[in-house]
């Protein structure tokens, strides 16, 4: 093992970290152009939300794709650990947790593909 | 009809998207504070802020906050990895259960009324603030060897003890009822968005006898990962809208970041009855509101 388990997953920890901060980097922009487009969801959702409505986004504009992007990234984050924990295991030839691993991950994964079946 | 539908009516600037979206932006910096602060997620803040205050409906609510357990667990993960008392394989081996919950949670949204999910957020807030109010004195002692399944799983660990200035080593047992409390946890945190460090924290402290320092770090890194899946099927169904979990998310980042580094992790007496009391504040708000909906 040319990096030892314990400081893999303090690095892992770290990106998580940056992670976040660049996500947030992501949705302040997106905010800030949903101020400057008047058919945004920023712009325009907020009569529907505060009525208690469903809502929905007929047509994204740039800044709901960047805050999107955003989430979306942000919601990753954990998977990512979980997939870089899962070769942790496997270079550690820790074959029970690379199976406990690949079944966390199995399930983040699903949840995204199924989510709109769920 | 809401009380910020009348509020509205008098004050014009209360629909205006900037007002919305800074009063978002403010609570989620309060709550992200205060999580890092007390060691509890500001889940328990949002979902109440948006459904009672701005009568957003549930699954929005949920949706925003459960984006921003995301981001406080993953932004203070390193800090629990780094002081070497998280214990990675008890946190991923639950994790088997805690995400395997969330997706039954998400399955559950469908069918349940908003009405029982109110009823069922104030339950769980009642228990948080009783927990907050007995726990620090009672400390159960951990054992020194694992039990079988705890032997074949290798979970026994050991964690640096400031005080002692040694490593202190521990055992582990009741794997099968840790599961079974983790799935109940990550059903929770789908139906609710919390993240439901108050459910895991006692499962490991008090039926799989780790350390509390152990069972509190490792419930803290545990949380991003049972957040994420539900949070991956709320995002597919267009239940996470950016206009409530853009700002929420970006202040409870901020607040967070706040909360650690310029104030200590609070003990402080006032600070926690201050915060039990508002709990059960919140826990009777969502119950009348509930009781409401029913008319």
């Amino acid at each position: 093992m040319i990096i030892p388990a314990r400081k893999m997953e303090l690095i892992i920890s770290n990106v998580l970290r940056y992670g976040v901060i660049l996500c947030g980097l992501i949705l302040a922009v997106g905010i800030i152009m949903g101020f400057m487009e008047p058919r945004s969801s920023i712009a325009t959702q907020l009569p529907d939300l505060l009525n208690g409505q469903r809502v929905v986004m007929i047509h994204p504009e740039l800044s709901d794709k960047v805050i999107l992007l955003g989430l979306f990234l942000l919601i990753s984050l954990p998977t990512a650990r979980v997939a870089s924990t899962v070769i942790l295991f496997l270079l550690e030839e820790e074959w029970i947790y690379v199976g406990i691993t690949f079944f966390v991950l199995t399930m983040l994964i699903i949840s995204f593909i199924f989510g709109k079946k769920l | 009809m809401t009380a910020l539908n009348s509020v509205r009516q008098m004050h014009p600037h209360f629909s205006s998207p900037a007002f919305f979206e800074a009063a978002l932006f403010g609570i989620s910096i309060i709550a992200g504070a205060f999580g890092a602060m007390l060691g509890l997620g500001g889940g328990f803040i949002i979902v109440p802020a948006l459904t009672l205050l701005f009568g957003v409906k549930f699954r929005y609510a949920v949706g925003a906050s459960i984006v921003s357990v995301i981001a406080t667990s993953s932004g203070a993960a390193a800090s629990y990895v780094k002081d070497h008392v998280t214990n990675i394989r008890a946190a991923m081996l639950l994790e088997m259960g805690t995400t395997l919950g969330a997706l039954i949670g998400v399955l559950l949204s469908g069918f349940l009324s908003d009405r029982f999910l109110f009823l069922l957020l104030a339950a769980i807030l009642i228990y948080s603030a009783f927990s907050m109010a007995k726990s620090r004195r009672d400390r159960h002692a951990s054992v020194e060897e694992s039990d079988a399944m705890a032997k074949k799983l290798k979970l026994a660990s050991s964690y640096p003890d400031h005080f002692l200035n040694q490593e202190v080593p521990y055992g582990v047992t009741g794997v099968k009822w840790g599961l079974l409390i983790m799935l109940a946890a990550g059903v929770l945190s789908a139906l609710l968005g919390i993240g439901s460090g108050t459910l895991k924290v006692p499962a490991m402290d008090m039926i799989m006898r780790l350390p509390i320092k152990v069972s509190s770090a490792t419930s803290n890194f545990m949380i991003g990962v049972t957040a994420a899946a539900s949070a991956g099927a709320y995002y597919a169904k267009g239940d996470i809208l950016p206009i409530l979990a853009a700002p929420i998310a970006l202040g409870v980042i901020i607040g967070s970041w706040i909360g650690t580094r310029y104030m200590m992790k609070t003990h402080s007496l006032w600070l926690r009855k201050a915060f039990i009391a508002a709990l059960l504040f919140v826990a009777l708000q969502l119950c009348l509101y509930a009781w409401r909906l029913r008319s």
